[in-house]
């Protein structure tokens, strides 16, 4: 009564790509989703240009003692949590709406479920951050233009560095962290959250304990390590780290909440 | 595949859902799984479909634990919970995730939506949809692999009768074709119609795994329905024995006897030269047999599966 005139019983069992695309199809099926990227780029550059416009001479041009290309990339923050939200979602939802009930009877390793969630997260945010990027550098270098002031350098490497690594690998990085804390909150506010408080409370509990604590451990934050590999960490300052350093650092604060967001994923009753 | 449940326990902190639990669902068959609210129904369902940890013991559908199934599409149906499917997702495109994740053609997404009376409404996000049609996409999400076992919770919540009938039959042919089938269900009705055997559960304990009708023959009915040539006669001797006696109506000729067992009506008939033209115990129907079976009664006196 159920039989079928299609064949489904292909020869071979699903590998990961399977997982990737279905997982990327209920992804793309939420109407959040498209908005969320919007927004994220919406306030990126819109930002970004309101510093423009807004901000006059002393904004755009190079703040003493800050990397050059700071000012395009002073809204970034505001698109990498909105982008954070949306990856923190992607894994919180199927918790809360019920949903991992048909992901895990679908595919039952929650491992391969995990690592295709990351993978679109890694992927769609890369794409996303560098396109918003690119975005940046065009507000920007219309502002300088109205300003009357010299362009920036689009072939300089330090610049290309800048665009290709930072809001790129910031939205990348930040999503996935967001996404594996929401693995363990099951709730995409609450591993917000939490990622803000990571991101930040080191950093403003500096002032307050002493100058070896500031000079120290600021600079092994996620943000902080972005920049550093991203080039707009000035040497010297407080935040900065050598690239290498800065690298190893995010593999190490990646590796640590998904090897975690694992073992709680596996064990815990869905 | 057959479904293997083995000394399972399921504990909350203090709370023991599941307590030792051990039964078979077998192929070929349709087997009801039984019992009042909080008796450790789906806790077991979902922990047989790998979504819960036992605390210990374990649940194997063809000897392999869920885990195992590399493609479980294609060889496990399950229909849990139909609300939760994505409310804010099209009929179409939550089969045919399903369908890629387990690589089935998406066609198969639109053949399906047709077999469960969907097919028009394949388009609409099924937060639109009623109960009914929630439960439908279940289903049709369960038979999308045209899988060997099936596990159904509460298959005919919000279906009509057309549906319901749709569903039970559904069950028979699957079960017919040599698949397994599990279904949970609070209609006694429905699940006596179509089960082959009945797994009853309480407090998350086994009180009785075995064929439907030899649970149904084991716990007799409470009456015995007698015709005879003197109903009025028998019925008064009956009364001076201590049993109870009504009648349907005053015009019927059968008596309805409660309190004596049928050699005692057949011997108390003939002391009062009474001829017995019927004697019968009154079947007991699954409602019967299930209230019977989880009175506070026999929970405290801890009765288990024969």
């Amino acid at each position: 009564m159920i039989a079928t005139a299609l064949n489904v019983h292909a020869d071979a069992p699903p590998r990961i790509t399977a997982t990737i695309r279905s997982e990327w199809t209920k992804l793309w099926a939420v109407p959040s989703t498209p908005v969320l990227i919007v927004i994220t780029g919406v306030l990126t550059m819109g930002f970004t240009a309101l510093i423009t416009v807004f901000g006059g001479d002393a904004a755009i041009a190079a703040p003493h003692g800050e990397s050059q290309y700071q000012t395009i990339f002073y809204g970034s923050a505001l698109g990498v949590f909105a982008y954070a939200f949306l990856t923190a979602g992607f894994m919180g939802s199927v918790y809360r709406s019920g949903m991992i009930a048909y992901t895990l009877t679908a595919t039952s390793s929650r491992t391969k479920v995990l690592l295709s969630k990351l993978i679109i997260v890694a992927v769609l945010g890369y794409a996303a951050g560098l396109m918003i990027s690119l975005g940046n550098l065009a507000v920007t270098q219309g502002g300088l233009t109205a300003a009357g002031l010299p362009l920036l350098d689009p072939m300089a490497p330090s610049l290309v560095r800048a665009i290709v690594v930072f809001t790129g690998a910031g939205m990348m990085v930040q999503g996935l962290l967001a996404c594996m804390l929401a693995v363990l909150f099951r709730n995409a506010t609450a591993a917000v959250i939490s990622l803000v408080l990571v991101n930040t409370l080191p950093v403003v509990a500096a002032q307050f304990l002493g100058e070896s604590y500031a000079m120290s451990i600021p600079r092994l934050l996620p943000g902080s390590l972005l920049e550093s590999l991203a080039g707009l960490s000035v040497p010297g300052s407080a935040g900065y780290l050598p690239w290498g350093w800065a690298m190893i650092g995010l593999i190490t604060w990646l590796s640590a909440i998904f090897s975690v967001s694992l073992i709680v994923m596996r064990k815990r009753d869905a | 595949m057959s479904i293997e449940v083995a000394a399972l326990v399921k504990t909350y902190g203090e709370v023991r859902a599941v307590d030792n639990l051990t039964f078979t669902a077998p192929s070929g068959k349709v087997t009801g799984f039984l019992g009042p609210n909080g008796a450790g129904k789906s806790t077991t369902m979902r922990m047989i479909i790998g979504l819960d940890h036992p605390t210990s013991g374990c649940a194997t559908i063809g000897g392999r634990p869920f885990s195992d199934f590399t493609n479980p599409v294609r060889e496990v149906g399950v229909l849990l919970d139909a609300a939760s499917a994505p409310s804010r997702m099209s009929a179409r495109t939550h089969l045919r995730w399903i369908a890629q994740a387990a690589r089935i053609p998406r066609d198969r997404a639109d053949e399906v939506m047709e077999l469960v009376g969907l097919g028009s409404a394949a388009s609409r996000r099924i937060g639109s949809f009623s109960l009914g049609m929630r439960q439908r996409l279940g289903i049709a999400v369960a038979i999308l692999g045209d899988p060997g076992t099936i596990l159904l919770d509460e298959p005919v919540n919000g279906l009509d009768p057309e549906g319901i009938r749709w569903v039970r039959d559904l069950m028979r042919s699957m079960a017919d074709e040599g698949r397994t089938v599990l279904i949970s269900s609070h209609l006694m009705s429905e699940t006596q119609q179509v089960a082959d055997r009945v797994v009853v559960i309480a407090r998350g304990r086994l009180l009785r795994d075995m064929p439907t009708k030899e649970l149904m023959s084991n716990v007799p009915g409470d009456d015995t329905r007698v015709r005879c040539n003197d109903p009025g006669a028998l019925s008064r001797a009956l009364e001076r024995h201590g049993a109870r006696v009504r009648r349907e109506d005053s015009a019927a000729v059968d008596l309805f006897v409660r309190g004596v067992t049928p050699e005692t009506i057949g011997e108390i008939a003939l002391q009062s030269h009474v001829v017995i033209h019927l004697l019968t115990p009154v079947a007991a129907d699954l409602e019967d047999v299930f209230m019977q079976l989880t009175s506070a009664e026999n929970l405290q006196t801890g009765r288990t599966a024969e």
